[in-house]
């Protein structure tokens, strides 16, 4: 199940992949407080996301896009419509059955990272493990691994105080993984990154899609980081304003950065002069010292893993 | 899922040394005082019990007068007569020996030294009523009790001060004007309970103290010996009734003597101690409550300060349940190390305390096992509300939470 499986969507008109969708929201409402004071964040929401798919999720603040994320990492439930996961209701289960079904399906990546303080890259990312009862040795094992797919094998035993931003950020990526999740959810993962980090975290998470066959969505506020994306969703006042396929199912966009800058033009038409360089070739985006060479590797061939884990 | 709680509350404990430590004290202290006040009050009560039990269990001390200090106005009452003392012995059932005693006081001398001392003129039958064994040399002969010989068996503190401790066997000393031949050295006894030297005393027959010192046949006290299978109260009871009659004391008027209980002087030194060992107790236990109240204010704190992690642990599949485990586990895990630091602790104060109080040093088992569970209880009653707390987050707010 790698991204041959997705079907390349028509241009402005969102289809979704032959397999059938992973995620449908159905007429979802969310109101927050009541009466007088009520507010509806969602009004109403309709989405399908297709298996293996890469979703950004844009909109100005306020336009329901965090309220959505949150209903789709199980974290929330809507106040009315219904939530399809798999094709199982979300919006019926309770708590814990949310957290079950978070820990056996989802990963999450927090534009702050979250990662706990104090605690080893190894035990951050080892952490969903322990929640679901690995022995030892595999959560070493799939943690470790985790960690090499995000060139950080090396940095194991570091604890976020001692690593950069980037760094960091592909941690909580490797724990985000380490479960090997149905879908990735990214809230702004780059928010917190200069624009050089930013892409190293994009490609990661396009590599992620593209040979593990993970389903990821987004919210970004950058069009730059939004173009790594096979779809975008706009959200405007609580609804889905609309939704574009980027044409770009099966690309390597390492492979094709002019393909991107095109992408780029559409989407960030008065771009100021940044927005050009914040896409350099992939190879000189590392943000790790020449003496670990394997993140370097682990990041300008993932041709190599092309086919996936799967 | 429990070795993975552990686990996890262990790291954080960890984690968070300082954090860990503060925590903790209150229960340390607390542990360490009801451990150290417990056991120094069972350490006071064993050594009065051990002091009163040198005055001789089962004893009644019949004295002429009533009780201590109690003197007032009108005559002196009478002393007890001999046959007083042949009357208790013969007439009541339970008594296994009266040892009538005559006291004088005077200045023993030896080879220059001299020591101011008691002289109890006794019989044999004070050594039946309250077991002394000798240093060394021997009891009286009956021929000795008999004549009123002049011989006399000297305490420790008597050796002490006119041989400088050799032995005194075979000499003779003076005493008040008398000489006498030293026949025995008295075991060594210490401090009685209420402070007097208990081995500062000279033991002659006590014809010979009548004779040559007190000049009549009157008994100061008599020391009557209970058999251990009969009620010291019932004996007691039976004394005063026999001597009422003998003494004539008719109707409602009050006793002119009294009977004074070891027993029951041990008894009611034993329920004050531990009464006092209980008051202190439960001070130092009220201390162990305000540990957990500690633990609980740190807890909460830590929740709050923790509300991030909380979120990212609920983000990524952790359900109620264990969140709270966890935070409980942690609690329980902390309060536990506590008690055992307080333990610690504890032995240490009463090594050194101890010495202070002149009382022997005490492990009391059970104590320590209930100190440290009641430590363990705290950990789970003041670390539930912490964790139901951090268990209730919502994961959004806790991700937000700054």
């Amino acid at each position: 199940m790698a991204s041959n499986a997705l079907a390349a969507p028509a241009a402005g008109q969102y289809v979704p992949a032959a397999g059938g969708p992973i995620i449908s929201l159905r007429d979802v409402v969310k109101t927050y407080g009541e009466g007088a004071t009520a507010f509806q964040a969602l009004k109403g929401i309709d989405l399908d996301i297709a298996q293996g798919d890469f979703v950004a999720v844009m909109g100005a603040s306020g336009s329901g896009k965090s309220t959505t994320m949150n209903i789709l990492g199980c974290l929330d439930v809507p106040t009315s419509g219904t939530f399809l996961f798999k094709g199982v209701h979300v919006e019926t289960l309770d708590r814990d059955q949310r957290a079950l079904l978070r820990r056996k399906y989802l990963g999450f990546v927090f534009q702050g990272f979250n990662l706990l303080a104090r605690t080893t890259a190894l035990e951050n990312v080892e952490l969903p493990l322990l929640y679901r009862g690995d022995a030892k040795k595999e959560r070493r094992a799939s943690a470790m691994a985790a960690l090499d797919k995000v060139g950080l094998a090396d940095w194991w035993d570091h604890t976020p105080a001692e690593l950069s931003g980037g760094q960091q950020q592909r941690v909580a990526i490797a724990r985000a993984i380490v479960t090997s999740p149905a879908v990735l959810l990214a809230d702004e993962p780059t928010g917190n990154l200069d624009s050089e980090r930013s892409v190293e975290i994009m490609e990661l998470l396009a590599g992620l899609n593209r040979d593990s066959g993970i389903t990821v969505i987004m919210v970004t506020h950058e069009p730059d980081m939004a173009a790594f994306a096979r779809t975008i969703v706009h959200f405007k006042d609580g609804l889905v304003e609309r939704v574009e396929a980027q044409h770009r199912a099966g690309e390597v966009p390492e492979e094709s950065p002019s393909r991107l800058r095109e992408g780029l033009g559409e989407g960030l038409s008065a771009s100021d002069g940044p927005s050009g360089q914040a896409l350099p070739p992939p190879s000189s985006g590392s943000d790790v010292p020449p003496a670990h060479p394997r993140q370097r590797g682990a990041l300008s061939t993932p041709n190599s893993q092309a086919g996936g884990e799967k | 899922m429990f070795g993975t709680t552990l686990l996890l509350a262990l790291r954080s404990i960890a984690r968070h040394k300082l954090r860990s430590f503060l925590t903790t004290l209150g229960i340390i202290i607390g542990v360490a005082a009801v451990v150290t006040m417990v056991t120094l009050g069972q350490a006071t009560t064993a050594a009065v019990q051990k002091s009163i039990a040198a005055l001789g269990t089962n004893i009644l001390q019949v004295r002429p007068g009533q009780g201590f200090g109690r003197g007032g106005g009108g005559p002196r009452p009478p002393d007890f007569k001999p046959a007083d003392a042949i009357a208790v012995r013969d007439q009541i059932a339970g008594v296994t020996a009266v040892a009538a005693q005559a006291t004088t006081s005077g200045t023993a001398i030896y080879e220059g030294a001299n020591w101011s001392t008691t002289v109890n003129g006794t019989t044999n039958a004070y050594f039946q009523v309250q077991p002394w064994p000798l240093a060394e040399g021997r009891y009286f002969t009956e021929a000795e009790e008999a004549a009123g010989k002049s011989v006399c068996i000297i305490g420790n503190t008597v050796n002490t001060n006119l041989y400088r401790g050799a032995s005194p066997l075979g000499t003779r000393l003076r005493i008040a004007g008398i000489s006498c031949d030293v026949i025995g050295l008295l075991s060594k006894r210490g401090q009685a309970g209420f402070g007097g030297d208990q081995d500062d005393v000279i033991l002659m027959p006590l014809k010979t103290v009548q004779r040559r010192f007190t000049g009549t046949t009157d008994l100061k006290l008599m020391l009557v010996g209970v058999d251990q299978a009969y009620s010291s109260a019932a004996v007691q009871s039976s004394i005063e009734d026999l001597l009422r009659e003998r003494r004539n004391i008719n109707g409602g008027k009050d006793d002119d003597f009294n009977i004074f209980d070891t027993a029951q002087i041990s008894a009611t030194l034993t329920q004050s101690t531990t009464l006092l060992t209980g008051i202190v107790t439960a001070v130092a236990a009220i201390s162990l409550i305000v540990g957990g109240i500690g633990i609980m204010n740190i807890m909460l704190v830590s929740v709050t300060e923790r509300t991030r992690e909380i979120g990212i642990r609920l983000a990524i599949g952790a359900v109620a349940s264990e969140v709270l485990m966890q935070f409980l586990v942690e609690a329980i895990a902390l309060s536990m190390l506590g008690g055992l630091i307080g333990l610690v602790v504890a032995q240490l104060a009463i090594l050194g305390i101890a010495p202070v109080m002149k009382v022997d040093f005490l492990f009391v088992p059970r104590i320590n096992l209930i100190a440290f569970g009641i430590s363990a209880l705290i950990g789970v009653v003041f670390g539930y509300f912490p964790a139901r707390r951090a268990a209730a987050l919502n994961p959004i707010d806790a991700l937000r939470h700054e």
